[in-house]
């Protein structure tokens, strides 16, 4: 589902990928609520949350799906990240298995979705750089060879999630222009079918008789 | 819609078995044969012309069938019209998104409530058999426990009436007619189950627990009709609620839910895949073992817990004892003190007594002279 233009907002869909224990819960909630850790965050679940923005006097409402990561479920990831205009990937500094976890996830997303999804690589749990076992360059030359944007965040400190996410933003929104233009200059009917009922009066006047009006 | 529809089934079936048979592109249905709508029309015209030119050359003899097929194209033409009017051509201004998407809603539910009777799991798909076939892979599997997904819901009986909240709802899904109403079934199970799922765990819960419970839900309710409820709502709901919003995530989880019951192994499980053919084979000897080691594991529970008990009331009753000691402690020495006091006041009352006696012996005599003179007077008086 690409953004619904009119009124100039956009909605994007989100998905969180990462295995168990890098973080995706407590960076979407550091970065929703606020909230690390704490006693009183008030949401039964972090698994769809919310948000909205205004970036560049446009308004973007932002829905994070979080997904399930253990290997059992991995099977499923098709089902949850169809039609989503963004992913993050979520890897822990300290566990050099995760970040093999989101290669795969990134082969897996440009199967399925092409070049149309905005891809982020989040190198989680900056806090604890002294443990690190994912070298920057590494993950960055690799971020860099698969088209996607590499970030380096920490929701304990509360470092670099929301420069993550209004890049992101702002990345989808430019692939969400563009894909608008494409559609502008081409075959402006067909698009606006995909939204909307459209009624093709296409039955050839050559055959007016009464038998093709029931079957149409 | 029927593009999307189709593209979301697709969860099972390959791309190419979705395509046209015709290898236009587009996909195909198998209620048109394996061809698209265009293909399908095509075809149905190219059998159906021959019929056509054979009616007008027989009705051609008479001289007013050419008014009458003007007029018919009139009536035709104004028909279009109506309708195109009807969806978008009437010339008031945009309304906002949020009202027509609410307008939407609720022109799909009058619709679709009209025509459930028809639609919902239509003989021209194997929806009945898919249903049959998927009931009884679940049956086949209410083995299953909560440990062996790995569902950290408390205890059974904290946390059962809102699991029990879950069941009703989704089994709930079967009777609503509309598909966001389904929908909106499918979010109360989801909002049941984070109820429980917050009982167990301080902090909220991820898609990890939530998927596995759901799982749990979907074994234990076995909702009647699954299949074809949830083809029906992705078939006619809305797309931008079942694409977007929290009802679409929900429902994700659901197809997920779904897909991930009908491909289950052991290792899904941590099972080997022999315990896991020992279950769905010979079901009984290990589901009954497993039963029994659960009765033992909760009877066990249950002693240590009353033991508990039995001990907080020794201790209780020990408390109370020496309570109960020092109280009667304190009553006697409080006796005592007030028995020793008594006896002070008592030798005090004496000692005045004795004064008072003193006193009033003197007293008497006065006062026996003075009724001696009383008695003198009486009697001079009478």
């Amino acid at each position: 589902m690409a953004a619904a233009n009119s009124g100039k907002t956009y909605s994007f869909k989100v998905v969180l990928l990462g295995e168990g224990c890098v973080g995706k819960t407590s960076l979407v909630l550091r970065y929703c609520e606020n909230k690390f850790n704490d006693k009183h965050i008030t949401t039964l679940q972090a698994s769809f949350l919310t948000k909205k923005l205004n970036i560049t006097g446009k308004r973007v409402n932002l829905a994070i799906w979080d997904t399930a990561g253990q290997e059992r479920f991995h099977a499923l990831g098709p089902i949850y990240y169809r039609d989503s205009n963004g992913a993050i990937l979520v890897y822990d500094i300290t566990d050099e298995d995760s970040f093999q976890k989101v290669k795969n996830w990134v082969k897996e997303l440009r199967k399925m979705l092409g070049n149309e999804i905005c891809l982020c690589i989040v190198g989680n749990k900056i806090d604890l750089d002294k443990d690190r076992h994912v070298s920057v360059e590494e993950a960055e030359s690799y971020a860099e060879s698969v088209g996607a944007k590499h970030y380096h965040t920490s929701a304990k400190l509360n470092k670099g999630i929301e420069e993550l996410f209004l890049d992101l933003c702002k990345r989808m929104m430019e692939t969400a222009q563009a894909e608008e233009r494409l559609k502008g200059n081409g075959a402006s009917q067909s698009a606006s079918s995909r939204r909307g009922v459209q009624i093709v009066d296409d039955e050839p006047q050559a055959t007016p008789a009464g038998g093709c009006c029931s079957s149409g | 819609l029927q593009l999307r529809s189709e593209r979301f089934s697709g969860i099972r079936v390959s791309q190419e078995e979705l395509l046209c048979k015709n290898a236009c592109g587009y996909y195909g249905n198998p209620a048109w044969q394996g061809l698209c709508s265009k293909c399908w029309r095509e075809r149905a015209r190219a059998a159906g012309t021959p019929r056509e030119e054979i009616r007008p050359r027989s009705d051609g003899t008479l001289p007013t069938f050419s008014k009458f097929e003007e007029k018919k194209n009139i009536e035709k033409g104004r028909r279009i019209n109506t309708v195109r009017r009807l969806f978008w051509g009437s010339p008031s201004p945009p309304k906002p998104q949020a009202q027509v998407t609410q307008i939407m809603e609720h022109v799909e539910k009058l619709i679709m409530t009209r025509l459930h009777k028809w639609v919902f799991c239509h003989d021209s798909c194997d929806d009945e058999q898919k249903d049959l076939a998927l009931q009884r892979r679940i049956r086949s599997l209410n083995w299953v426990t909560p440990q062996m997904l790995g569902v950290p819901f408390p205890d059974e009986k904290v946390s059962f009436d809102m699991v029990g909240n879950a069941f009703v709802s989704i089994i709930e899904m079967d009777a609503k007619r509309a598909p966001q109403d389904k929908l909106a079934c499918v979010s109360k199970c989801s909002q049941h189950v984070f109820e429980a799922l917050s009982r167990s765990n301080s902090e909220p819960a991820n898609a990890d627990d939530f998927l596995s419970s759901l799982v749990y839900v979907v074994l234990k309710a076995n909702p009647p009709r699954l299949h074809s409820n949830m083809q029906y709502v992705i078939r006619f709901g809305l797309p931008h609620s079942l694409m977007a919003g929290e009802s679409g995530y929900y429902f994700t989880n659901l197809s997920c839910a779904v897909a991930f019951i009908e491909k289950l192994d052991g290792p899904a499980l941590s099972l080997s895949p022999e315990e896991f053919e020992g279950y769905m084979l010979g079901q009984r000897t290990p589901c009954a073992l497993n039963r029994r080691q659960q009765v033992i594991s909760d009877t066990q529970n249950l002693l240590e817990d009353l033991k508990g008990r039995q001990e907080k009331l020794d201790q209780g009753m020990d408390a109370l004892n020496a309570q109960l000691q020092k109280w009667v402690q304190e009553v006697h020495s409080q006796l005592d003190e007030t028995r020793s006091q008594f006896v002070l006041a008592q030798k005090e009352i004496t000692a005045q007594k004795e004064v008072l006696l003193s006193t009033q012996d003197n007293k008497e005599e006065s006062v026996l002279v003075l009724e001696d003179q009383d008695g003198g007077l009486r009697e001079t008086g009478c």
